[in-house]
């Protein structure tokens, strides 16, 4: 293997997440030492970026064509078991029936609903590219700290993503303090005993204006946290005001925890 | 826990192999659950067709919430792909009731949260590029980098693209990189 090639090994290992901690550190000081390596990487994150998204539309075309090969949409396996299904159904309805108009509460408790929804944080992904030529210093700890977050090690990523906000030129930068947010979030779920990591998610959403392009997604997960942190108060006034809005993209969400919540 | 379905095991174990195996696996799951989109929330209004885009885009985050480790076995697959599959539906229907399409849309990569940050890093005449050129790379190359990038060995690239020894795949493969990175480098020259 070529020097190149060897190059291009490591950087694709750093891209992948796959260098242990001490080589990704120091690779990442050769590269905000070295502009010739910050534009490698940064050409290499972008061609890596390309092949993904078209790979993913021609898996996408391959997938989809096997809908035409179906002569009706598949019905699940088990339906062939219908009619004993449909009196399971039917008695176990009945069963829960009786437990409503017994007095079951509708309320939803916060640790009940929210693994669903912060669920979709772990679906979220801050990708690393800068789509310049070359990388500045800055360029360089935003790509580590959104490796750091898609690879979830949050703790990493709020350290790089707090250092960025204490940079004077990006102060209160929505989308270091958003992602910051989240990776608070993703902390206190993996050990609940911490709830200065839920104050602390809260405080970073609070600093992303709700004008920016991270608006909306702040609020949400703002309310989330209140919710999270039993203030159910501070969460239905945020979610009072996504439900009045047409436009907020969890409007849906916002109406259903308002209707299921409230005492 | 998803250890306890041996169809799950399987699944997650083949996808993270990566290359062949894998590939089997993705056929295997997507298959499997097909159905979800016969029994889909009606409520939503949605076609077969937009409900088959769902699906397929579901299944897709699925496959790589487990080849990158975001899938952590607390729910079996099905489970996971059937929220996930909930969530597209939901998304499509917004898209059908709000009359409004959003370029990135077509990104199908992006999960919702990030396509507003997506949208400041690429603008939708980069999506159109690299699309562009993805295509000017050739039928060839553009496959070999496809197979590299699902993890396939270079003994099989070399197997299945007819490379006499997988060292020359693996060479050809960091040509075809170079090649891909010059064509964007070219874009980007005003």
């Amino acid at each position: 293997m070529s020097s190149s090639e060897e190059m291009l090994a490591l950087i694709d290992r750093y891209l992948s997440g796959k260098l242990p901690e001490a080589e990704r550190a120091a690779f990442e000081a050769r590269v905000a030492a070295d502009s010739e390596l910050a534009a490698l990487l940064s050409s290499q994150a972008l061609a890596e970026y390309a092949i993904r998204a078209s790979l993913r539309e021609e898996k996408k075309r391959r997938f989809e064509a096997l809908w035409q090969e179906e002569d009706t949409t598949p019905v699940r396996p088990l339906l062939r078991y219908r009619p004993y299904l449909v009196a399971a159904v039917v008695v176990l309805l009945v069963a829960l029936s009786l437990l409503f108009w017994l007095g079951r509460t509708e309320q939803w408790e916060a640790g009940e609903k929210m693994p669903a929804y912060l669920a979709e944080v772990s679906s979220m992904s801050s990708r690393a590219s800068t789509g310049r030529d070359s990388l500045t210093r800055l360029d360089s700890l935003w790509i580590g700290s959104a490796n750091a977050f898609n690879q979830e090690d949050f703790e990493r990523a709020v350290r790089g993503l707090e250092s960025l906000q204490q940079e004077p030129e990006l102060q209160n930068l929505p989308k270091a303090s958003f992602f910051a947010g989240l990776a608070y979030l993703h902390l206190y779920e993996q050990d609940p005993g911490q709830s200065e990591r839920l104050r602390q998610a809260q405080s970073a959403f609070q600093k992303v204006s709700p004008l920016s392009t991270y608006g909306p997604q702040s609020t949400w997960y703002l309310s989330l946290a209140y919710w999270r942190e039993g203030k159910l108060e501070k969460a239905s006034a945020l979610w009072q005001e996504m439900a009045a809005k047409p436009d907020h993209y969890r409007q849906l969400e916002a109406q259903e925890l308002l209707e299921h919540t409230q005492p | 826990m998803a250890g306890k379905s041996s169809f799950d095991q399987e699944i997650i174990r083949d996808l993270q192999l990566g290359g062949v195996v894998r590939e089997r696996a993705e056929y295997k799951l997507y298959r499997a659950y097909m159905y979800f989109v016969r029994e889909r929330p009606r409520k939503y209004r949605l076609s077969d067709e937009e409900a088959q885009d769902a699906y397929t885009e579901a299944f897709l985050a699925v496959t790589d919430h487990v080849v990158t480790g975001r899938f952590r076995g607390e729910s079996l697959l099905k489970t996971y792909l059937s929220r996930i599959f909930r969530n597209k539906c939901v998304d499509q229907h917004r898209k059908n009731t709000t009359r409004k399409v959003n370029w990135v849309d077509e990104f199908p990569e992006l999960p919702d949260d990030s396509r507003d940050f997506m949208r400041q890093l690429i603008g939708k005449e980069d999506l159109e590029k690299i699309r562009r050129q993805m295509e000017q790379l050739g039928d060839r190359c553009r496959e070999l980098l496809w197979l590299a990038a699902q993890a396939f060995s270079p003994g099989e690239i070399a197997e299945r693209m007819g490379f006499k020894t997988s060292r020359s795949a693996s060479s050809q493969r960091y040509k075809c990189l170079e090649r891909l990175k010059t064509l964007i480098s070219k874009e980007k020259q005003p």
